[in-house]
């Protein structure tokens, strides 16, 4: 009696995903505005490169961002973007390592919207700060999309920005990411 | 003399404006016409896994050309695709971003991919801007 009645938890843990709660994906989205106030252009970059992992038990989760695929419009900006701003020779990846922190309220494993807060630490051109964002997340099917906006001092992470090109790049950058995993 | 000296400035200023216009203009450098490093794409994920130092001076930022069996695809929230390469290694692909939209590959086929590599991750090797040479 005792076996079967495992047996059935076991089958509904399954179905239900408790055992399978990994998502990932390599194609997340990281796009970012450096654009100073009253500038004549913008300066804002794209990146659909981004690799991701979640753990949709513990709320854990890695984002990994390669550098030098951040798409910009000319190719000047992309150039001293790699060059002297990020280093990206130097410095290739990007990364943020957190967790959920009000996991309660947080379900992976049902349909439905919520709102989190992920805490973790961001390296950005090799130097690590810990870090607070609110984000949102939505789970449909096998699927977990992971939505956050937040604001990155560039001085916070020792990118310099010349005196002669400060009227157009600004001393913060507005950081999106969308991200949408599948279960693994 | 007052006119040649006008000549030179005139001249001068021309090569600056049109130096500022190629920058301001210049598109982003591609790999077509750059010739690549060949390499496996499962040689190039036990490079990496082997050494990441080691194989970042080798190969990052540089143009490679990688052959492989096509073991995914998956699509980008922009309509790009990303073309993922076997390795023998699950979670460490050789995955290429394909410069063009509506790249059309086949799970299982084997093909030579050119672009610039960004590096690994935890997903696997990552190349940028790529086009399919095969």
């Amino acid at each position: 009696m005792k076996k079967t009645v495992l047996t059935i938890a076991m089958m509904v843990a399954a179905a239900t995903g408790v055992f399978a709660q990994k998502y990932m994906t390599r194609t997340a989205k990281v796009s970012f505005d450096a654009t100073a106030q009253g500038s004549p252009e913008d300066i804002k970059a794209i990146n659909n490169e981004v690799s991701n992992i979640l753990d949709g038990k513990t709320g854990e989760m890695v984002f990994q961002v390669p550098v030098k695929s951040f798409k910009f419009e000319r190719a000047l900006m992309q150039e001293h973007f790699n060059e002297n701003y990020m280093e990206s020779d130097k410095y290739p990846k990007a990364e943020f390592k957190g967790a959920v922190t009000n996991l309660a309220g947080a379900d992976f494993s049902k349909d439905g919207n919520f709102e989190v807060k992920v805490t973790g630490k961001l390296t950005i051109h090799g130097v690590t700060n810990d870090v607070t964002v609110p984000g949102s997340v939505t789970v449909k099917g096998t699927s977990v999309t992971l939505k956050a906006k937040f604001v990155a001092k560039l001085i916070d992470y020792k990118i310099e920005v010349p005196g002669v090109v400060a009227d157009k790049v600004g001393k913060q950058a507005i950081i999106a990411i969308e991200s949408t995993l599948a279960q693994k | 003399m007052v006119k040649k000296i006008i000549l030179v400035v005139l001249v001068l200023g021309l090569i600056g404006v049109g130096t500022g216009m190629y920058f301001f203009y210049k598109k982003p450098e591609t790999v077509d016409d750059k010739k690549g490093i060949v390499v496996a794409a499962a040689a190039l994920s036990a490079a990496y896994s082997t050494s990441e130092k080691a194989a970042d001076s080798i190969y990052l930022n540089n143009v490679i050309e990688v052959t492989g069996k096509v073991g995914e695809t998956e699509q980008n929230q922009d309509g790009g695709t990303m073309v993922i390469l076997e390795t023998g290694d699950p979670m460490a692909g050789v995955q290429c971003a394909m410069r063009e939209k509506g790249v059309q590959v086949a799970k299982g086929q084997e093909v030579t991919i050119k672009g610039f590599c960004s590096g690994n991750g935890i997903t696997g090797v990552s190349l940028t801007d790529c086009i399919l040479k095969k």
